[in-house]
Order: C-alpha cells, then structure tokens, then sequence
C-alpha cells in the first residue's frame, strides 16, 4: 500500500511571509488584505497589488488594546480581527471588506475605526444572490435591480484600488489576469477529478490548494501545473477511500484535514468559501447562455454574478442544495461533509433545509462545528469514522482516494 | 358569491361594530382589574402607573388582531420583517403580518423557550437569532399567541440583519408562499446614491408583483396618503420620545418599547398618526405637571440593543425601585428618523431612505454618533448595552461603543442576555450586575 506523502517532498515548500516579501522587493507587489467573501482579486492583481487572504488560521498573534467581539458571534472573526490588526503594522496597502455575513460587516465597520485613516480599508458589496440554473424560476426585484448597483459597485472598487495603486487598470491586464483565474480553477477541478490518482494526503492536498490565498494568480497555476505532473508520475496501489464533498468556510485548523483523512474519507470535491465556493467556472457554465463572449469589465461583472448559491451569499436554501446535489454526482462523492465554524449562523440556518433535500436525494451528510484556533473536539475522530462507515455499509463503492 | 358577501358582512361588522366594542369592554377590565389590585395591600410599584393615552394604542393593536382573526373579508395577507416597507403592502391593500412583532409578544410571555426549542429539534441551532426560532417553532407547533392568518406572499427586507432572510426562506417552504426580498446594503458612512437607486428600484418591482397577488395595482395617490400618516405617526412618536427629556422623564422605555409596535405594525393608518400624536400631547401634558415614570428620578440611563422582552416591565422596575430611569433606547429612538426621511412627493426614493438607515446597518461612527446625540439630548448618565445573543448586528462593537463613550464621561454596562429566549436567563446574575454598575454610577 503507499500512504499519502506529504507535499513538501514533491514541490518547493512556501514560506508566505517569505514569498510575501519577495513579492514586495522584487516585484513591487504591496499586499492587500481580503477578508472572507466574494471580492474582485482580479482588480487588485491587475494592478499589480497582492490580493492576500486571512482566515483566521495559524498562530494567534498579540495586538494590545484589540478591540473585542461578543463570545457569542462566529469564532473566525476574532481571530481575523487580530491578524488584520497585526498586520496593519507591517507594509500594507490596504484592507478589502466585501460584502457577508453580519458579523463580517461588524468586524469591518470595527476595523475601520480601528484602523482609521492610517491604513485604507475599502469595501465591496457583491449583492444578494440570485442564482439559479438556466430555466430556473422567473427571477424577484432584487434580481432585476441588481445589475446597475453591481456595476457602480465595482467601479467605486475599481476607483478605490487605482488610487492605492497609482495608476490606472489597465483592460489587458486585467484580462490576462481572468484567463489565468479560469484556467487555475479549471485546473484545480482536474485535480479533483483526478484525486484518485494523486498521491498527496487530504492536508498537503488542502494546503496546496489554498495557497490561492496569497500567491499570483500566476504563481497559483504553476504550482497547480507541478501537482498534476505529479499524478502522472504517481503510481501505486490505493487504500480504499469514500470520496466525499467538502462544504463550509475553511477546514480550520487544517488539522481537521488529517482526521478526514485518517477516517478513511477523501475530499473529492468542495463547496468551501475558502475555496470552490468562489470558483466560478461551474457555476457559470450552469447559469448563463452559452456563446456570449464579455470582456474586461463586463467579463468580471458575469463572474461576480455567477458565483454558486451559498449560505454565505444568502442563497436560498432549496438552490443551495440542488447545486451541491449536481456537484455531489460531478464529483461522484458518496457523501457532503459540512464544516461550520462556531456561532457561524448563515451555515448553522442552511443545515435543516439542506439536511432534508440531502436525505430525499439519499445523499449521506454530516454537519461538523469546528471552532479555528481551538483542539480539535475529542469526538470528531469518531464521528468522522462513523460517517466513512455509513458510506461504506450504504454500499457505495470505494476507492476515490489514494 | 354568497360566501363573499356573507365574508365581506362579517369582516365590516367586526371591524366596525363588534370589533370595536369587543375592544373597549377588554380596555375597561384591565382598568377595572388595576383599580383592584391598587386597593390591595401595597405591592406598589415604583413606577408611575400608565397614561391613560396608551390604552388608545394598545387598542388599535387589539383591533387590528381580531381583524387578522375574524374580518379579513377576503383581503391579502403579508408577512413582513419588521424593517419592510409596510406602507407600500399597505398602500397595496394587504393585511400585514410581522413574525417578529409576534415573537416579542411570546417572548413577554415567557413563552420563548418552548417556542425555540421546538425549532431547535427541527434542526435550527440554539445560535440562531431567537426570533426566527420562536416564529418557526410557533409555526411548528401552535403558537400561544392565537391564531394568526395564512400569508399570500412574504416579503423579507434584509435592513435588519441577514438572518431574516434565512428565516424568511424557512416560512416559504413552510407556508408554500411566494417570498420576495428587498436587499438593502450595508451603510458605511453616508449613503452613497446607487444604493438608494437600487433599493428604489427593488421597491417599484415589489409593487408590481404585489399586484399579481393581491390583484390590486398601486394607486400613486393612495401610496402618497398612506406615507403621509406614516410620516405623522413617525413625527409623533419623536414628539412622544422628546418628552423625556423633562426632569424627571414622563414615561420610560419599558413603556416605549410596548408602545412601539403599533408604529412598526401599523404605520401608515391614520388611527396611528392620531395615537401617537395624543400620546405627545400627554406626555407633555404630564411632564409640565412635574409627575415622572420615576417620581424620584436621580439616575438616567439609556438602553441599547433589543429588550429583553420577558424581563422588560421587572427591569424597570427593579431600577426604578432604585431611583433609576430608562429614559431612552437606540432601537426605539431610530424609528423617529423615518419622519424626517419620509416625502410623500417622493415616494420611491424616501421610502428607500428610510429602509436604509435602520439603526442596525449603520457603520460603529453612525452608531457611536447616534449614541451621544442621544445621550446629550436627554441628558443620560450612562448606558446599559444588551449585548444580545441572538442579535449580533447590535451586539458587535458594544464594547467599542462603551469605550468612545466612557471617553466622553458616559458609563455603559454590558449586560449579556438574549431578548427572547428566557432559558439561561437568571435573574440574580443580571441584578448583581446592574447594581454593581449602579454604584460605580453615584
């Protein structure tokens, strides 16, 4: 049997704040910050800004006098309130606040006063969600007004980033940097077709795929390029796993990751806002009329519009699920594991409807909270085994994984 | 055709005849039942007892129910979040509904636990904001508030917070009801003009699909009209608020937040304008006579946050008890804002001023501006924030809000607790806090 390597053996290890700083020295790129949620990173890449996520992961650091969140609200953002506060003291453009959740409005309206004018924090409303397949319902008022508000929003964003940036967004940047978005997500959906194939373990898998969170687009997509030189390469006989799709913010801490693993479970897929959730070349392909070919702009205007259902977008619940049902027999997972982090009530409100649509269609599910920056819960080892051992005595095949 | 006529009969009879009557008879119990209690031995509040003027309100309140319960006659029905537009479902011809408002009165009842407990083993998680677990759970299991009628269609505004959305959607699958949404963005600051544009627009496609189901087209005129009691009512409700600003204050806000919902509820109908104006002149009426909610008033506070509905009138009282006066809170203060906002001659657009600038989407400086303004106007010694479990929008930046105060010499007290579910509530454990902030208030 050959276990799962980790990644470090098989590509050139990321150190982020080093690369971060190689950015800066060599490049120029200055770092932004995003917090969660739908912004357009193409704009800032296209002007040669560095578009970085914070998730709240990782070590917490010490910012005196940081303000502090309510117990009861969702546990990513405290912890994303002293990272971004931390961070303000190093070399960074500015800090990006799209439009979520309630609680991520409040942490930014409490990041602006903190922060005040030493450190631009400029926002970005990606509207409701409206999203639904082709030939889908006949669309409300919000969907119809939808358009125009979208639009001036970008423009405020686009005009917000050129000052920060100096300079002016120039189209062709900004449509190379669209293609390279396509292509790094197409690419990165191979992987998953092929995860069977690849033998990184869940956690190298998930960390590989994550470092969308702070490399070029560009950089992103080589190493995505390096991974799938690997499946070629890669051969051996395969354990036995349950392939699964992945929902929910972020698999924080990453650790999660090795129990998915450790329980026999593979990640086939995902609907993570960290992650798939964002990708839009799916989505896309499902919603709008083929054969419209946009550019700049309006190119980005369709992607931003063509993002998937999710709770975090305030999508429906009933068009929430039949697109995870579609991504469930795309991907050919046999299960939808589901990671809520603590107190987070847009994904706590979508489990009951989502729970029942899954059970009509059969589709096994289980919903886990996770709380970042804490242990891991004692029991979740069993609970992820019993989940792999519902799959298996469904009678579902196995061998999805490596 | 005779089912009509007998159903439209009936509906004009309760709401002119019986209805009415029926009301009164009620108002003169519970006056009667007060005049007893009064005679017995002293369990005397220390609260002055209740204007004669909020019998009026609580009247319209009341009449409108047995409307919803027995004379509908045929008319629509809309469930709404308490930041919709009810004057275009007005305006529109729709009997309309809120959840929230009816959550409230479960949650005075202490009702709310059981109520979200019944939603919590459909599968909503006891963080979910408590008034979508008690609506889905009164939907779930029979609400003790009575019979409420049936929505023809939901309309859910996302001013409050997103949550509502979330819930909204639960009652559509639920009731079967087409729901609409009216998203309004998050106000950072002014409100930028696109925004207003898109709720605008949001707004003229909501009253055409109102049309198909209520089958009556929006009449400008009517639309117009019916802004102009609502902005009545609003201004009312300010000169109602305004009142206590005399030493001592005339009413209090246990009082404020009861005598808030017909203004949420019904706000559009000329009944309300008239109510609330009589409830200013009675308030003044009573402020030039010297006589206070807290006869020996030493202590102002204010309130931010949600009440907490099921310990509102106790609060009260134990602070008044204290010499202590709730003299004004945020969420009642931000609905006099709509009469300021509200243009008849410019429906569309004020009526999306209005939806925009609720209290809880504004950004920490509009919060923290509101806060003072207030606190100076009635001349406040300190505020007590609710820091609501369930109301996150509110409770987030709390803290800062006590600190930018407590710099300009204004005390706040953090008082954790949730508005409507009263499990985890002890009573001890908030007096101790309340009377630990008291003494560091003098």
């Amino acid at each position: 049997m050959t276990h799962p390597l980790p990644l470090a053996p098989l590509l050139p290890a990321l150190d982020a704040p080093r690369y971060l700083d190689e950015q800066r020295r060599l490049y120029g790129r200055r770092p932004v910050l995003l917090l969660p949620g739908d912004a357009p990173r193409e704009v800032l890449a296209a002007l040669d800004l560095l578009p970085v996520e914070v998730w709240g992961g990782g070590e917490e650091p010490a910012v005196p006098r940081c303000p502090r969140l309510p117990p009861f609200v969702c546990s990513l953002a405290q912890r994303q309130l002293q990272r971004l506060l931390a961070a303000a003291t190093e070399s960074v453009a500015a800090v990006v606040l799209p439009g979520l959740c309630d609680t991520q409005q409040g942490l930014g309206s409490l990041l602006a006063e903190a922060l005040g004018p030493s450190l631009p924090v400029l926002t970005y409303d990606p509207g409701i969600s409206v999203w639904s397949p082709r030939g889908g319902a006949a669309p409300e008022p919000v969907a119809e007004a939808l358009d125009p508000f979208r639009k001036a929003e970008l423009e405020l964003f686009v005009q917000a980033c050129e000052g920060i940036a100096g300079r002016k967004l120039q189209p062709e940047r900004l449509a190379t940097e669209l293609r390279l978005q396509e292509e790094a997500q197409r690419l990165a959906l191979a992987l998953y077709r092929r995860r069977a194939g690849l033998v990184l373990g869940e956690r190298p898998f998930g960390e590989l795929l994550r470092t969308r969170e702070f490399l070029t687009t560009a950089d992103w997509l080589r190493r995505l390029q390096d991974a799938q030189a690997l499946v070629v390469q890669a051969s051996g006989s395969l354990p036995a796993r349950r392939p699964v799709l992945l929902s929910g913010i972020a698999p924080e801490p990453m650790e999660l990751l090795d129990l998915v693993e450790a329980a026999g479970l593979t990640v086939v897929g995902d609907d993570l806002l960290c992650l798939g959730r964002r990708w839009t070349v799916r989505a896309r392909a499902a919603q709008c009329p083929e054969g419209r070919e946009l550019a700049g702009r309006a190119q980005l205007l369709r992607e931003l519009a063509a993002l998937p259902p999710a709770p975090t977008r305030t999508g429906g619940g009933v068009s929430r699920a039949s697109w995870l049902l579609a991504e469930v027999h795309r991907s050919e997972a046999q299960g939808v594991l589901v990671l809520v982090p603590r107190c987070c009530e847009p994904e706590l409100c979508g489990v009951p409807e989502l729970t029942a649509s899954l059970a009509r269609a059969r589709v096994p599910l289980l919903v886990v909270e996770h709380e970042p920056g804490a242990p891991l819960a004692g029991d979740l080892a069993t609970r992820l085994t019993a989940f792999a051992g519902l799959l298996s005595a469904a009678g579902c095949p196995g061998g999805g994984g490596p | 055709m005779i089912r009509d006529l007998l159903r439209s009969s009936t509906a004009a009879a309760v709401g002119r005849l019986v209805g009415p009557a029926w009301v009164r008879l009620e108002t003169l119990g519970r006056q009667g039942r007060r005049l007893l209690r009064r005679r017995a031995p002293p369990a005397s509040s220390p609260l002055a007892p209740p204007l004669p003027a909020t019998n009026r309100l609580r009247e319209l309140l009341a009449l409108y129910r047995l409307e919803g319960r027995y004379g509908l006659g045929g008319r629509p029905v809309a469930w709404a979040t308490h930041g919709a537009p009810v004057e275009l479902l007005r305006a529109q011809g729709f009997y309309v509904v809120l959840p929230e408002h009816e959550g409230a009165r479960c949650g005075v009842r202490r009702g709310g636990g059981t109520l979200a407990r019944l939603a919590e083993q459909e599968g909503f998680a006891p963080e979910v904001c408590s008034s979508a677990r008690l609506d889905l759970g009164a939907l779930v299991g029979g609400s003790p508030r009575g019979a409420i009628p049936r929505p023809d269609v939901l309309v859910a505004c996302t001013n409050g917070c997103n949550t509502v959305l979330y819930w909204f959607r639960e009652l559509a699958r639920r009731t079967g009801a087409p729901l609409f949404v009216l998203e309004t963005p998050f106000v950072r600051g002014q409100v930028r003009h696109h925004a207003r544009l898109y709720v605008r627009d949001q707004l003229q496609g909501l009253a055409e699909r109102l049309a198909g189901i209520g089958g009556r087209r929006l009449d400008p005129d009517r639309l117009s009209e019916v802004l102009h009691h609502s902005r009545e009512a609003s201004a009312g409700w300010r000169r109602a608020l305004e009142a206590a600003r005399a030493r001592p204050a005339p009413w209090e806000a246990a009082d404020m937040f009861a005598l808030l919902a017909p203004l949420v509820v019904l706000r559009g109908e000329p009944a309300t304008a008239r109510g609330y104006q009589q409830l200013g002149a009675a308030l003044e009426a009573r402020s030039r006579a010297g006589r206070g909610a807290v006869p020996t008033e030493r202590l102002r506070l204010l309130w931010d946050g949600p009440p907490i509905w099921f310990r509102l009138r106790h609060l009260s009282r134990f602070l008044a008890a204290r010499q202590v006066a709730l003299v004004g809170a945020t969420a009642t203060a931000v609905w006099a804002e709509a009469a300021a906002l509200l243009d008849p001659d410019r429906p569309w657009l004020s009526l999306a001023d209005v939806l925009l600038q609720v209290h809880l989407a504004a950004d920490l400086r509009t919060r923290h501006q509101r806060l003072a303004t207030l606190a100076r106007d009635l001349a406040a010694d300190g505020v007590i924030f609710h820091a609501d479990r369930s109301c996150k929008p509110s409770s987030i930046g709390q803290a800062e809000l006590a600190s930018l105060l407590g710099a300009e010499g204004l005390r706040g007290l953090l008082l954790e607790a949730d508005h409507a579910d009263e499990r985890g509530y002890v009573d001890e454990e908030i007096e101790r806090q309340l009377l630990d902030f008291l003494e560091t208030c003098g």
